[in-house]
């Protein structure tokens, strides 16, 4: 369709019609009404015309089900584990957090994460067979390693979040390697518990869901990939 | 939940009859149409004086409002709790910020229409941008979505399978029609209320709905036609 045939269609009285329709449906629900002549027009055009009938049908049991699809609901326990995430957030960003307050605060947040890696390490799942490829908040990943827990730093900085965990991980005689956008960690497990202790006082970092598999007896390395905004 | 009950099913418009209302009701205000724009703002007020209940009272208030906006944008609830529960961290931390200049319901809608466009930016550079099949949707079963009682069996199932396809198809627009079209013919607000949230002109958001109404009913038409 060529640039005429577009805009003869735009200014089409069908075109004009199916605006007009829009409008007169939004008016029923506390918009300005159409103005007298422009209902006069749809009515008279509608009359003699099938098609924007149809349209008219259409549109209004579209907004009829759109209107009726039910609420997603928040998970069940949401509000409280909003609740912790912003207080252990608050504190471990210094600009928010009132310096008398901030070791006990930052236990918080460290007893958050570490909360969360022991949920974490307790519900995924057995891995899954064959390819090398994982299953992470259901996208595939070319890992090796597996399984792994995925963390994010929103809003902060590739590059102050390379600087933190780069100290962090050597500290914990962990090893770091650029993936693209990201950063593996490899961490010994026994500093698992540590490293992420360190990482929930230092910076804004989440955990995310990974259902890669279950960290059996046998696994001595923990993968970590953080993903950079 | 009370606007699936109180308009259960459809009904086939009268083609005669042009000046027909929708009689369409009004999507129950959160929390049992018990708060009110002053309440929210007394709320925000004691959050950013440190009182913690305060925070939850309104999370609780305004939970699956923005949850089911960040799910409906981004179609992944995965994904969605992580940006709501973002949504209300920004909350948390800025409520000072909250001038009462506009309804705080819009303010808060402006923050999560941010950042679940953010979100979806972010997906797409990874490329796992991820949208979810109709059977997808229809697993999650009743507990996913918003209380269906009083309709019955039958309905019950139409009625989940046409809101699947919907919010397939919804899936499908492009983010910024996205966002105007399940604001407005979802969440219910007016175009003034979106012109706010969004930052557009009001004429712009009426085009925009137009469009994207337009898209849907064309990507929907075997099931609306």
């Amino acid at each position: 369709m060529n640039l005429f045939e577009r805009t003869r269609l735009l200014f089409s009285p069908h075109a004009r019609a199916e605006r007009l329709i829009d409008d007169h449906l939004d008016a029923a629900r506390g918009e300005a009404s159409l103005p007298p002549s422009d209902q006069a027009w749809l009515e008279q055009h509608l009359e003699g015309c099938v098609s924007c009938r149809a349209v008219r049908d259409e549109r209004h049991a579209l907004l009829e089900a759109m209107r009726a699809a039910p609420t997603e609901r928040a998970p069940t326990g949401f509000a409280g584990r909003v609740l912790m995430a912003a207080k252990a957030r608050a504190d471990v960003e210094p600009e928010v957090v009132v310096p008398e307050r901030r070791f006990g605060l930052g236990g918080v947040a460290a007893l958050a994460m570490v909360a969360g890696l022991f949920v974490f390490a307790a519900i995924i799942p057995t891995g899954k067979d064959g390819g090398g490829g994982v299953q992470v908040s259901g996208h595939a990943t070319e890992l090796q390693d597996r399984p792994h827990f995925v963390v994010r730093a929103p809003g902060v900085g590739a590059a102050k979040v390379r600087a933190q965990i780069t100290s962090i991980v050597t500290a914990h005689e962990g090893t770091l390697e650029a993936a693209g956008d990201d950063v593996l960690v490899r961490i010994p497990r026994a500093e698992l518990i540590g490293a992420m202790q360190d990482l929930a006082q230092r910076g804004r970092f989440k955990v995310s869901k990974a259902d890669a598999g279950e960290i059996g007896p046998g696994v001595e390395t923990i993968v970590i990939r953080f993903e950079l905004d | 939940m009370v606007r699936a009950m109180a308009n259960p099913r459809p009904t086939a418009p009268d083609v005669q009859r042009p000046q027909q209302k929708l009689e369409l009701a009004k999507p129950a205000e959160p929390n049992g149409g018990t708060t009110s724009g002053v309440e929210d703002v007394a709320l925000v007020e004691r959050i950013a004086g440190g009182d913690d209940a305060a925070f939850e009272q309104l999370v609780e208030r305004y939970q699956h409002r923005i949850f089911s906006f960040c799910a409906r944008m981004l179609q992944d609830r995965q994904e969605a709790e992580d940006v709501a529960q973002d949504v209300f961290i920004t909350l948390y931390k800025n409520a000072g910020e909250f001038r009462g200049e506009s309804q705080f319901s819009t303010w808060l809608f402006r923050i999560a229409k941010n950042q679940t466009l953010n979100r979806i930016k972010y997906l797409e550079r990874r490329g796992r941008s991820k949208k979810r099949s109709v059977d997808e949707l229809a697993d999650d079963g009743p507990g996913a979505l918003a209380d269906p009682q009083d309709v019955p069996a039958d309905d019950r199932i139409a009625d989940a399978q046409r809101a699947a396809l919907v919010q397939e198809a919804i899936g499908t627009l492009a983010e910024d029609h996205r966002a105007v079209v399940v604001l407005r013919d979802m969440e219910d607000l007016s175009y003034e209320e979106i012109s706010e949230i969004t930052g557009l002109p009001i004429g712009t958001v009426k085009s925009r709905i137009h469009r994207g109404r337009s898209a849907l009913a064309r990507r929907l038409k075997r099931i609306f036609g």
